[in-house]
């Protein structure tokens, strides 16, 4: 592939994955008690809720800053993949081992049904592995 | 170095999956804990009749008037689906109504004997009608209610929270309005959520309200006289849930997963069957996640007898279930299966 469209794509994928986290977080932290409320709701978090209520938007916050940092951009492709896999983890485990079902999601997102919930994450974690694999060895040829 | 990047990116895969999962197990060996009581499954109890496969997955059972058994859905209300008790053979039907009126999401339809009835306890009124032409004619307003079951076809039976905010049940009639209201307050926690449960009535016009997070039922005669407060097997006597306020909408909200103790229950003139949400400490996990445990309870006395499985179906789990006389009608989302009840 040619480095320009590659960079490109780099930085549209980085974009798509910066808007998400920065939409979902800022969603969680406008009304965070409620935020924590719903996820001491469930039967996996409850015991961690409120660490998780404020770890959670921090991570996506702090992912979306390593996105603008060219040194850190590829480390954020890898842990914005790990933060996607664990959500699709945890999707998966609430549907079928817990007979209680919270929704925590905030805006638009709480809309979505729990199939498309999965489908939506997988396509974020599919970019985020992308950009990992995609990502130039040097992301700025020396001159 | 594409290879070290896939590598790498397994790894993280398998470091988030295994602290979900980790997580998951955390919270489940907490809850596993014993809950002090054991039941007693005596075999035979009840014999698999006739199965049939539903369309539908949003059904609900609305009644019987003893020949056939009803099912509504949630998402079109006016549909009523008509199952023969004996056979399953079945037919669909339109409710119409003589006049147009609001239907909400919380609007169900009962059926009893040979009436029919639709009620809407957010906006506080029965619509009700007969069986034999599904047409709602007659319109009963009252004030918000959490429950209704019909006594008449003119006096109800309602759980309502009353103006000194007590849960109660009262008769309303249409001739003398609100007639002899029972506390049926547990005075334990906030009084909403404590004190919900489960509203029925038996054939022979008795009332049990068996309350969801504690194990208590009460049950009563027609006119709402207390025949005695018992016990279901557990241990659970005090409601264990939390309730905050989410500040923004001043919304009352559970904190926690509640702790269900019962979950549905129904009434022949004999007994009165509970589905629990506790596993006895000799029932096998296994056998326990992959069914629902149908406890019997003496309508006379309210003491405990014996329980029986109603099995999964694959990986259909039961929606619902009632007994009619002595036919136990079970919903699952696909199919309608009946059982034969040799008690």
């Amino acid at each position: 592939m040619k480095e320009l469209p590659r960079k490109t794509l780099i930085e549209l994928m980085s974009a798509t994955l910066v808007l998400l986290f920065v939409y979902a977080s800022i969603n969680k932290l406008i009304d965070l008690q409620k935020f924590q409320i719903e996820l001491s709701k469930s039967p996996i978090l409850n015991p961690f809720s409120e660490i998780v209520s404020i770890a959670i938007p921090g991570l996506e916050i702090g992912i979306s800053f390593l996105f603008f940092l060219e040194k850190t951009k590829h480390l954020a492709f890898y842990l914005s993949f790990g933060l996607m896999t664990a959500f699709i983890a945890y999707i998966i485990i609430i549907l079928n081992f817990s007979d209680y079902i919270p929704c925590s999601c905030g805006g638009v997102i709480s809309l979505l049904t729990w199939r498309q919930h999965i489908f939506f994450n997988l396509f974020f974690s599919v970019i985020s592995a992308l950009g990992v694999l995609l990502y130039p060895v040097r992301y700025y040829r020396p001159i | 170095m594409l290879k070290s990047r896939i590598a790498k990116l397994f790894t993280i895969a398998i470091i988030s999956i295994s602290m979900v999962i980790g997580l998951y197990f955390y919270s489940s060996v907490a809850k596993n804990r014993k809950n002090d009581f054991v039941r007693e499954f005596p075999p035979h109890l009840i014999t698999a009749d006739t199965i049939k496969s539903i369309a539908n997955s949003d059904l609900y059972i609305a009644g019987s008037n003893g020949k056939f058994v009803y099912l509504s859905s949630k998402k079109s209300k006016n549909t009523l689906l008509r199952f023969d008790l004996q056979t399953l053979d079945s037919d669909t039907n339109k409710i119409r109504a003589l006049k147009d009126f609001n239907v909400y999401d919380d609007a169900e339809v009962q059926v009893e004997s040979e009436n029919i009835f639709l009620t809407q306890g957010f906006a506080g009124n029965i619509r009700s009608g007969m069986l034999k032409d599904l047409i709602l004619t007659k319109t009963t307003q009252i004030f918000p209610f959490y429950s209704v079951v019909s006594i008449t076809d003119t006096s109800y039976v309602i759980r309502y929270i009353n103006k000194s905010n007590k849960n109660v049940l009262a008769i309303y009639s249409t001739q003398n309005r609100l007639v002899s209201e029972k506390n049926i307050s547990t005075k334990q926690g906030d009084e909403i959520f404590s004190n919900d449960g489960i509203l029925l009535k038996t054939p022979d016009k008795r009332i049990a309200f068996v309350y969801y997070y504690s194990n208590n039922f009460i049950v009563t005669d027609q006119n709402l006289n207390e025949s005695y407060k018992a016990k279901t097997i557990d241990t659970n006597t005090i409601a264990k849930i939390k309730v905050k306020k989410i500040r923004s909408t001043g919304d009352l909200t559970m904190s926690a997963p509640p702790l269900i103790v019962n979950k549905e229950a129904c009434a022949n003139n004999d007994h009165l069957f509970i589905r629990s949400g506790l596993k006895a400490d000799n029932q096998v996990p296994e056998e326990w996640s992959n069914s629902s445990t149908i406890d019997v309870y003496n309508l006379k006395n309210g003491n405990y007898e014996f329980s029986f499985y109603l099995l999964d179906l694959g990986k259909d789990k039961l929606v619902s279930f009632k007994v009619y006389n002595k036919t136990l009608v079970a919903l699952y989302h696909n199919v309608i299966y009946t059982f034969k009840l040799n008690f």
